[in-house]
């Protein structure tokens, strides 16, 4: 990223910080951070706040696996209560976690940073986005308390109308509330971008972590609405019986899938998207090289967003869809592959020849590189019509769509989080153990899923309670790999909050990182900048020189 | 920028989604071929053709002049099976009609015509039946005629007053547009309503200047069309698919339009302070910090 001529002590990122010096984390009185408008602290409240449905989630993820271990129905008393777990596992992983995930914490936090601002455009519009979430996240939360919902997350009409008596209406408010928190987020990253870089950050001198952003930031504002529109039409449909998706009061079913899918279609993108922003920060770093084709990676950011809304209809290949319309929805769902290698292909060439470190972060991005490959790839042979009408509704569509949100988002996020942990909160995590839990991810993750794609083509269908006997197999070793799994995800969040307990030591740059939010303290002053900064140079201005003094911690890691 | 960040903050308040959905386009299309064939013509001063004739709902001929010459009248086109339109139209009607000083029978008739050759009289009447009752004046009765014709006189009448309707075969149901025709003692067509709902005070007005022959101006084109019965596509299917395109355009367009001011911004900015869309390559050099 870009160099400041100022601040050269922090840039420096031996010299150990002040010892009274004033940081955002100062006070501590419960007011100041529910009623903070400081994007950072929000961050922080945002962080917390998904790491729960993260969890609530993950047991509910934990319990479908024991469930199939066996192929009869013996753990759960019930075939709905299967879908009721189902369906908070996926509501509270995508609306709850994965969409806010990376923007809300992380992009929250660095977006002012790595821009040079001191804040986001509209700081108290950035505390409301996280009240909405708080509001949809407790409604959720009460869902649950009160017996949850069994329509799955996509709340398919007539299964959300006509055959549910759960709460399918507080769910669609929940929502629609989470849903509007994100575009407040998105609407102020816009207007932050466009209105407060700071002098001579130019749109091709910004980290591509932010062209991700903004991207994510307009499918955020686009789809978003629309989403809010279905579940608000669902909820009108049950409490007023007017007709609109239940055929039985003359609606059309097929009228939700397309509002729902023309948003949770580019959603997919606002989960990747920001992951693939994170990586882009990643891998030139821990490759001492500067980005390879940095202006292919930020237009195809953009490529995506804009792809992304013309593709919902190869969710309905099966659904009584026109066949013409299956076909253009298929050709244009092949065109998502050429944006998506280009980063592929970028990320690797960047690490080509580079003087590589194998940090915690640069683990989780290469694995990020892997595992998205692997997605994206599938996702192909899915927008394929003909061998979707054979693979519609198994296992294999689970585990392309895990491969691409946990192997891509979820790890990209991990990826994230190690990387700007020390900046976040001033302390580094121990380097072992964020190795140890990095490859536990990968490997847990891939016998968690892997063995998901060939049930799939075996025909396996997803959302089953009990299942045939020769499936069995696979399904213990999908369980078996969704323990280490479990163990690479519990390992963060121990360590991470273990490395809490003693005071901030963290260097201003352990990763001797170009790009603004290195060049202010760890963790930043309130106002992020002692000076503004000024940019006068292309972002990511890696050496491989650079690379003699750097041990990766500064002089103040937990080694 | 204040004001193009206003826009953008309206535009959220649209609640809105973004472009159309081609796939139901096709849908779309069919109906779009409907909407052609339908729709209510002012035709203010022909006559009608008076020789017409019809039955009422006992199964009594009339003839369409029988009705004329002393009062003007309220002529509604509806069908008497319909399910939803003309049920909110006859509502609307005699909503407007109750709180007139001026009663059927008296002052003026009211004729409701069916252009569904098939209508039986025993539904028009247990329809007349229903909204009598509404309408609460004893005696009414005598200026409420629910008329049935064959296919010639329909259309002729239809083509008279401007009225095209479509039947569609798929559903059974017609395809038309909505509202009543106020027609003088002597046959001429004096003045329209389209809707469902029809304000008291204007309506009562125009029946009195009709009633000494007067021929009204035309009124604003606001058709309410009624054809979003199809069972395939749902009721309301159009009309959110057409929101959300409104909503979403609107969304869209604020967006865009905000984009374009503060890139524009950057551009212009570029050429005096050397910021915003400055593309000078500056490549990657090694980092000096």
């Amino acid at each position: 990223m870009s160099t400041t001529v100022l601040d050269q002590t922090a840039a420096a990122g031996h010299k150990p910080p002040k010892p009274h010096r004033e940081t955002y984390l100062d006070a501590w009185t419960v007011k100041s951070w529910l009623l903070t408008t400081d994007h950072k602290r929000i961050g922080i409240l945002y962080l917390i706040s998904i790491t729960v449905f993260f969890l609530i989630g993950g047991v509910a993820a934990t319990t479908m696996r024991l469930e199939l271990m066996t192929p009869k129905g013996d753990l759960l008393s019930s075939p709905d209560a299967y879908n009721r777990m189902f369906t908070l596992h996926g509501v509270a992983m995508i609306f709850f976690f994965l969409v806010p995930s990376i923007p809300a914490t992380l992009g929250n936090f660095l977006l002012p940073l790595m821009i040079g601002a001191r804040d986001l455009a509209f700081p108290i519009i950035n505390l409301m986005s996280w009240y909405m979430y708080m509001i949809g996240g407790s409604i959720a939360i009460a869902i649950i308390l009160f017996g949850g919902i069994d329509t799955g997350w996509t709340f398919y009409t007539p299964f959300s109308t006509m055959f549910s008596n759960t709460l399918v209406v507080p769910a669609a408010f929940a929502v629609f509330f989470a849903g509007f928190s994100s575009i407040f987020t998105g609407f102020n990253f816009i207007v932050t971008v466009h209105t407060m870089r700071a002098p001579g950050m130019t749109w091709f001198r910004l980290p591509l972590f932010i062209w991700a952003h903004y991207a994510t930031s307009l499918i955020m504002i686009l789809g978003t609405p629309v989403l809010a529109i279905a579940v608000m039409l669902i909820a009108v449909e049950r409490l007023l019986r007017v007709g609109i998706f239940d055929p039985a009061l003359g609606g059309d079913p097929i009228l939700f899938q397309h509002l729902f899918w023309f948003y949770s279609h580019p959603a997919v993108y606002i989960m990747v998207l920001p992951g693939m922003g994170v990586i882009s920060e990643i891998v030139p770093c821990f490759s001492r090289r500067p980005i390879f084709g940095y202006r292919f990676i930020a237009y195809s950011s953009i490529a995506l967003a804009i792809l992304g809304f013309i593709v919902w209809g190869h969710h309905l290949f099966v659904s009584g869809q026109s066949m013409y319309a299956g076909l253009v929805f298929s050709f244009l769902s092949f065109l998502v592959a050429v944006p998506s290698a280009i980063k592929v292909f970028n990320w690797t060439a960047t690490m080509h020849k580079g003087a590589i470190r194998f940090d915690t972060p640069m683990l989780y991005a290469i694995g990020f590189i892997g595992l998205f490959t692997v997605g994206g790839l599938t996702g192909i042979m899915l927008s394929t019509l003909a061998v979707d009408v054979h693979l519609h509704d198994t296992y294999f569509v689970v585990a392309h769509f895990h491969y691409v949100m946990v192997g891509g988002a979820v790890l990209a996020y991990l990826g994230g989080l190690h990387f700007w942990w020390p900046k976040i909160t001033g302390r580094m995590y121990p380097e072992m153990f964020g190795k140890l839990s990095a490859l536990a991810v990968f490997i847990g993750f891939n016998f968690t899923f892997f063995p998901q794609f060939i049930l799939g083509y075996l025909g396996m269908p997803r959302r089953y309670f009990e299942y045939a006997p020769e499936f069995q197999v696979l399904n213990v070793m999908s369980t078996a790999g969704a323990s280490v799994l479990a163990f690479g995800y519990g390992l963060p969040l121990i360590y991470f909050l273990w490395s809490l307990r003693k005071p901030p030591s963290a260097p201003a740059n352990p990763w001797q990182a170009t790009g603004l939010e290195w060049q202010t303290e760890s963790p930043p002053p309130t106002h992020n900048f002692e000076f503004t900064p000024k940019v006068e140079k292309a972002p990511y201005s890696y050496s491989p020189v650079a690379v003699e003094g750097f041990d990766g911690y500064g002089d103040h890691g937990s080694h | 920028m204040n004001t193009a960040i206003k826009w953008v903050a309206t535009a959220f308040l649209a609640l809105a989604g973004a472009v159309a959905l081609p796939a139901r386009g096709m849908a779309q299309a069919v109906v779009a071929g409907k909407v052609k064939d339908i729709g209510f013509e002012q035709k203010l001063g022909d006559r009608l053709p008076l020789d017409l004739t019809f039955s009422d709902d006992s199964g009594r001929l009339i003839k369409l002049g029988d009705l004329l010459g002393k009062r003007p009248i309220v002529l509604a086109p509806v069908y008497y099976r319909c399910p939803l339109l003309c049920n909110q139209l006859l509502t609307g009607l005699t909503r407007s009609l109750k709180p007139m000083k001026a009663t059927t029978g008296v002052d003026y008739d009211l004729v409701a015509f069916s252009f569904d050759p098939e209508d039986e009289p025993s539904v028009a009447h247990a329809k007349k039946a229903g909204y009598l009752e509404r309408y609460g004046r004893p005696g009414a009765e005598k200026g409420w005629h629910f008329l049935m014709g064959d296919q010639a006189a329909i259309e002729a009448l239809s083509k008279a007053i401007g009225f095209r309707y479509t039947y569609n075969p798929q559903t059974k149901l017609y395809a038309h547009a909505s509202g009543v025709v106020v027609v003088t003692p002597d046959g001429r067509i004096a003045r329209y309503f389209y809707g469902v709902d029809f304000p008291t005070r204007e309506l009562e007005g125009e029946i009195a200047r009709a009633a000494s022959n007067q021929i009204g101006s035309p009124i604003g084109k606001l058709l309410l069309l009624c054809y979003d019965y199809d069972a395939a596509t749902g009721k309301y299917t159009l009309s959110i698919l057409r929101l959300i395109r409104v909503l979403g355009s609107a969304t869209a367009l604020a967006l865009f339009g905000f984009m374009f001011v503060m890139f524009r911004r950057d551009y212009q900015g570029k050429v005096g302070r050397s910021s915003g869309l400055d593309t000078t390559p500056n490549g990657p050099g090694p980092n000096n910090s």
